[in-house]
């Protein structure tokens, strides 16, 4: 294969992409190459630019009125908050464990 | 009003974790983002599966767009388009009760020119022209319907090999009429 003829199978395995025609396997190789390959990313971005005008005539529907809320919920406050949660119970733990620890201590020394 | 400025400053604030930016990019394009996703997968659970995805990825991912090359409502729609072909393909039925929570439709208010006009960006539409009527359909149920190589061999009564072929030729022909 030339150069040329190599260039321009890219360009048409490059356009099956975008168009989502590739099969999964075909489509993680394919992935891969764009990783690595700069043309690719070129070809791909020429044929999105194109085919995107075939959704100009989808209109608009707007989302539950929720969901937005909930996107927030999930992007901002639960990022960190799984964590401290974990973080404080696990602290409150040991802290219930040493006031017992001292408390059996307390008593022996009691006994004592 | 929407223009390419404007979403391209608010993706470069949200690349940079700006939350009110976030917001506003999603007042802005959601509605279509959620057409497409909706076109694609005919579904509401599973068009508003992809929709929390993409947005999630423009959220993460918000810093690649001035790489890739591409406008920033391409961009959006791009992923858009991609989350709702995964979905279809893989046929993930796992939504989550919050992304169903208040299936209640609200009217957004949509700034006209937010849609790519096709007068602006012909130039595929021109070309397409040049093909038979059928085989440029082909392209639009491919991109937009999200029908796979099957698909298409199913709904023009054709073999796969020769649906590939077809589509083959004709990116060809497509390619040079848009002088690449």
């Amino acid at each position: 294969m030339t150069q040329s003829e190599a260039k321009n199978t890219d360009k048409i395995l490059a356009g099956e992409y975008v168009l989502g025609l590739l099969s999964i396997e075909e489509n993680t190789q394919f992935e891969a190459r764009l990783e690595t390959e700069p043309h690719l990313r070129r070809y791909c971005a020429d044929w999105l630019e194109d085919f995107v005008t075939l959704t100009d005539d989808i209109g608009e529907v707007a989302p539950p009125a929720g969901f937005y809320a909930g996107l927030e919920k999930r992007l901002f406050d639960t990022q960190q908050a799984p964590e401290l949660a974990a973080k404080s119970g696990s602290l409150i733990r040991f802290v219930l464990g040493a006031v017992v620890a001292m408390g059996i201590c307390v008593l022996i020394l009691v006994a004592l | 009003m929407a223009k390419t400025e404007e979403l391209e400053r608010l993706l470069t604030q949200v690349a940079a974790g700006d939350r009110d930016a976030f917001g506003d990019l999603y007042a802005l394009t959601s509605g279509k983002l959620f057409g497409v996703c909706l076109r694609i997968l005919a579904s509401r659970p599973k068009a508003q599966a992809a929709l929390w995805s993409t947005f999630v990825e423009i959220w993460q991912d918000a810093k690649s767009v001035p790489t890739s090359g591409l406008r920033p409502m391409t961009w959006m729609i791009h992923v858009a388009h991609q989350k709702s072909m995964q979905r279809l393909r893989l046929d993930l039925a796992d939504v989550s009760p919050e992304m169903l929570a208040d299936e209640a439709q609200t009217k957004g208010e949509w700034p006209e020119d937010l849609v790519l006009k096709p007068s602006e960006y012909g130039q595929l539409i021109k070309c397409m022209e040049v093909l038979p009527w059928e085989r440029s359909a082909v392209f639009r149920l491919a991109f937009v319907e999200g029908e796979t190589y099957p698909d298409l061999a199913a709904h023009f009564d054709l073999p796969v090999d020769t649906m590939r072929t077809w589509v083959r030729q004709d990116l060809q022909i497509l390619s040079e009429c848009l002088e690449r």
